[in-house]
């Protein structure tokens, strides 16, 4: 468990260190902020529009964040970080974990400023307080961070450098609209991942909260997700010559 | 020995997520219905976002035109079915985006409108009812009243009375009604008399019945409806004669209703405690007086007052 | 052979199989015994198989065929991996951390004590001389630093082996003596020490035993005394002397020309041979010095490789 955390902990201090985080966060908050000139446009749905940006938006770094995971694990293989790292008593699947996991810390911590700067945005602009829905949802981005983070693990070991990004996209993506496969059990949830079930950013734009029952449960969905993608890259990764 | 554990452990973590997964799915259509109707796009979970664009180009594109008209309707009903593809819990598309295009094309309108009235998310919103028959009654060539009395009545039903919809709601369900009702054989007045008479009649029998009186609180009652009606059957206009059946339909209306009020049969006219003829029509009246103890309004002939329980030692003063 | 080994290998070999591709044998059937307490030297040409034959030992590759014990278990253990000391070729690191950090994560890697882990740092910093940058950022070090600071981690742990790819790479020949002394110091702690090196003046320098290979294959292996000492007879012919060249070129086994004309042409020690060339000598007096070959580590590697190229 320590060599997990020691590696989940330089992943998140060699990232958080860099300025570039900061500077997309920042913009996040320019253009969740921007919703606000949009009241004429949108003839008063500014408000919704707010939320559901900062939403949106949430997301898509989220996603930033989980994608430069693809970059970095064949970066690291490729220049000999890992190399070095894995000529010390620790185990591949650790390896992958402590990644893993670095790379939820890093995107719960940047999601977590684009939402507590939406919400003081949405609390000045309007002064109400901001609704539970919308909390629960930003709670839900940041929760699908755990089985995106192990399908980009995934895809990073088992596919080569160039296409593991696309392909990652690609299917968090689909992810979100493969409701029609619902009636093929246990490989709908199982093997294909359904992200949607994060999905609550229609409801908390109209304030309509989800039981705090599902959030758990979502969780708990997410980590045995994450632990199926993550064992099934820790295969390949074992089988896997590093240069 | 290492690579059985892996198998195992993703197998095991395999079916406990697939099963945990497929009862969250169950669990969260419940939790948002209108997921059901969102499009199939794969817009990665953005819909929403999506939705929002569009109705900010919707709203521009609307503003780039001069009118709504056979040009066009094609066009914007397009982009409000893209807009309910992706978001159709977004009420303004219907409240504003779809009365666009209510008069060059009220099929397509009601048609959206009818979508959003069955949209459990909308379930509270009482204009968009309203809002289907309205187009139905003012738009459509033939009216459709009889298809549009469910939506009027809907939009009563949520309206909940507190908004001072309720009234406006309710006229023009019983007007509607009323056009059904009399099919052209009678005048517009006589009909909607006899329906707010036959809903006043079916008050306790009938379980389709609305008015202000159940459904509208204090604001407006059905009594007060009728009263206006009798008032309008009765009263000569310079477009309107009174006519014997409906005359008729008043005064049986006023005997049924109006017995223990204080109301000439004939004109409607109110009058006082012992006023013995109309000020109106001139007509001979029940006379009522006062109770000597609570002076609240008795009938003529009582020799309990309704209010104290009293009992009267003589004939009630005149 | 009743020596102990830290590192012994038996017909290892490594085929990459590629798509639409020949195979390639990056590895042929090695087998190595590095005994305990050496400095042993790995050499060969580009592509001959040092690296993989590294990577096999340090369970970043997984051999084809065969199998590799180091410090008397299988290479795939990982508890082994607490023992050793590894550098790779081309270090990299995370650039954002500072190098005490990049050491602390080691430490922590290599289950060193809390408590000990801040001295253990400091002091293999100051072994590497870094202490002056221990709280710089890793990505602004340069090629030089990055390889001291390679060589920090690989003996934070105090190893009992240390398998050093390329170490003297990127090091300016001050860096050179400075790590030599640190791998000749390990050595006296006991501490084997295996590497690859392009250097062979340096290898000549501080290893006791050489292997070198070519195309995956062992050409030769043994202590570097032994095999040094085996070498021949050498000729130098001077320049303009194209007859007495001729000559002898034919029995030479290995030839060189200098910048100044005159060629090195090398012997073995055969009577055949020694024959011809006191005739050679007699026939061309002033164009032919002969000598007794004190071969270098180079030349021997040259004639082993059978080539003039850069190694």
């Amino acid at each position: 468990m320590n060599e997990i955390i020691a590696i989940a902990g330089s992943t998140w201090k060699n990232v958080l260190r860099l300025k570039v985080v900061y500077f997309l966060v920042f913009c996040v908050w320019v253009l969740i902020a921007s919703a606000l000139n949009y009241d004429v446009l949108s003839l008063g749905l500014h408000k919704e529009l707010l939320v559901d940006a900062s939403l949106f938006l949430n997301t898509i770094t989220g996603v930033l964040v989980i994608i430069s995971l693809t970059f970095e694990i064949p970066k690291e293989l490729k220049e000999g970080v890992a190399s070095t790292m894995l000529s010390k008593p620790l185990g591949r699947t650790n390896y992958l974990i402590g990644k893993m996991i670095g790379y939820i810390v890093i995107g719960a911590i940047v999601c977590a400023l684009v939402a507590i700067g939406s919400f003081l945005i949405f609390n000045v602009s309007f002064s109400e307080p901001i609704g539970v829905a919308m909390l629960q949802n930003h709670i839900l981005i940041i929760l699908s961070l755990i089985p995106m983070a192990a399908i980009a693990v995934l895809f990073s070991i088992a596919l080569p450098e160039i296409i593991a990004p696309i392909v990652t996209v690609l299917v968090i993506w689909f992810a979100h609209s493969t409701s029609m496969l619902s009636n093929l059990p246990i490989i709908y949830g199982g093997i294909i991942p359904d992200l949607e079930l994060f999905n609550f950013k229609s409801e908390a734009v109209y304030n309509n909260a989800v039981s705090w029952r599902y959030v758990v449960m979502v969780a708990l969905w997410g980590i045995c997700y994450a632990i199926f993608a993550s064992s099934l890259a820790s295969l390949i990764f074992s089988r896997k010559d590093i240069k | 020995m290492k690579n059985v554990i892996h198998i195992i452990i993703i197998i095991v973590s395999c079916l406990v997520a697939g099963i945990l997964g497929g009862k969250l799915n169950t669990t969260q259509r419940e939790l948002a219905p209108s997921k059901e109707a969102i499009s199939g796009m794969p817009l990665g979970g953005f819909q929403k976002f999506i939705s929002d664009m569009e109705w900010m180009l919707f709203v521009n594109y609307l503003g780039s035109l001069n009118t709504v008209d056979e040009s066009n309707v094609d066009e914007v009903s397009r982009r409000l079915e893209r807009l309910m593809s992706h978001d159709p819990n977004l009420g303004k598309i219907y409240q504003e985006g779809a009365l666009m295009i209510s008069i060059a094309d009220p099929e397509k309108t009601v048609e959206i409108l009818t979508k959003a009235c069955n949209n459990p998310h909308l379930k509270s919103n009482s204009q968009i009812p309203f809002y289907a028959g309205f187009v139905m009654v003012q738009h459509m060539k033939p009216p459709k009243y009889k298809e549009a009395i469910p939506f009027f009545k809907m939009a009563v039903d949520r309206s909940g009375g507190g908004e001072g919809f309720n009234n406006y709601y309710a006229s023009y369900y019983y007007r509607a009604k009323a056009k059904v009702w009399s099919d052209g054989k009678f005048d517009d007045r006589h009909a909607l008399l006899h329906v707010l008479y036959d809903s006043w009649l079916g008050d306790t029998r009938d379980e389709n019945y609305v008015g202000g009186g159940t459904m509208g609180g204090d604001s407006v009652d059905l009594k007060d409806r009728l009263f206006s009606a009798i008032r309008n059957v009765k009263n000569e206009s310079e477009d309107y004669k009174p006519t014997v059946d409906g005359n008729k339909l008043a005064d049986a209306v006023v005997q049924r209703v109006f017995s223990d009020s204080h109301i000439c049969h004939a004109c409607t006219a109110a009058y006082g405690p012992g006023v013995e003829y109309c000020s109106g029509c001139g007509t001979k009246l029940k006379v009522y007086g006062v109770c000597q103890f609570c002076q609240k309004a008795v009938l003529p002939g009582a020799k309990f007052c309704t209010t104290t329980g009293q009992k009267f030692p003589e004939e009630p003063k005149k | 052979m009743g020596m102990e080994a830290v590192i012994k290998t038996n017909n290892l070999s490594k085929v990459y199989k590629r798509l639409f591709k020949p195979k390639t044998h990056a590895l042929d059937s090695l087998t190595i015994t590095v005994p305990k307490g050496s400095v042993y030297g790995f050499l060969g040409p580009n592509g001959a198989g040092k690296t993989t034959t590294i990577k096999i030992l340090m369970d970043l590759i997984k051999a084809s065929s065969g199998s590799a014990t180091v410090l008397g278990r299988p290479s795939y253990d990982v508890e082994v991996k607490g023992l050793i000391g590894f550098l790779p070729d081309s270090p990299a690191f995370s650039p954002q951390l500072t190098a005490f950090e990049f050491l602390n994560i080691c430490a922590k890697l290599l289950k060193i004590p809390s408590d000990l882990r801040v001295n253990r740092i400091e002091t293999v910093l100051e072994t590497v001389k870094m202490s002056r940058h221990s709280r710089d950022k890793i990505g602004s070090f340069s090629r030089g630093m990055l390889q001291r600071i390679g060589v920090a981690q690989a003996i934070l742990n105090e190893p009992k082996l240390l398998i050093l790819d390329e170490p003297l790479l990127g090091l300016d020949p001050y860096g050179r003596q400075e790590f030599k002394q640190i791998i000749l110091g390990e050595q006296a702690k006991g501490t084997s020490v295996f590497f690859s090196s392009h250097i062979l003046s340096d290898v000549e320098e501080i290893c006791d035993h050489i292997a070198i290979l070519d195309k995956g294959k062992m050409l030769c292996a043994g202590r570097i005394d032994e095999l040094l000492t085996a070498s021949g007879t050498k000729a130098i012919i001077a320049p303009e002397n194209d007859e007495a060249l001729k000559e002898l070129v034919t029995i030479a086994i290995a030839t060189s020309r200098r910048d100044d004309g005159s060629w090195v042409l090398t012997f073995d020690n055969s009577n055949e041979i020694k024959i011809k060339l006191e005739d050679a000598t007699k026939k061309f007096p002033q164009a032919i010095e002969i000598s007794a070959s004190h071969e270098k580590l180079e030349e021997f590697f040259f004639r082993i490789i059978k080539g003039d190229g850069a190694v």
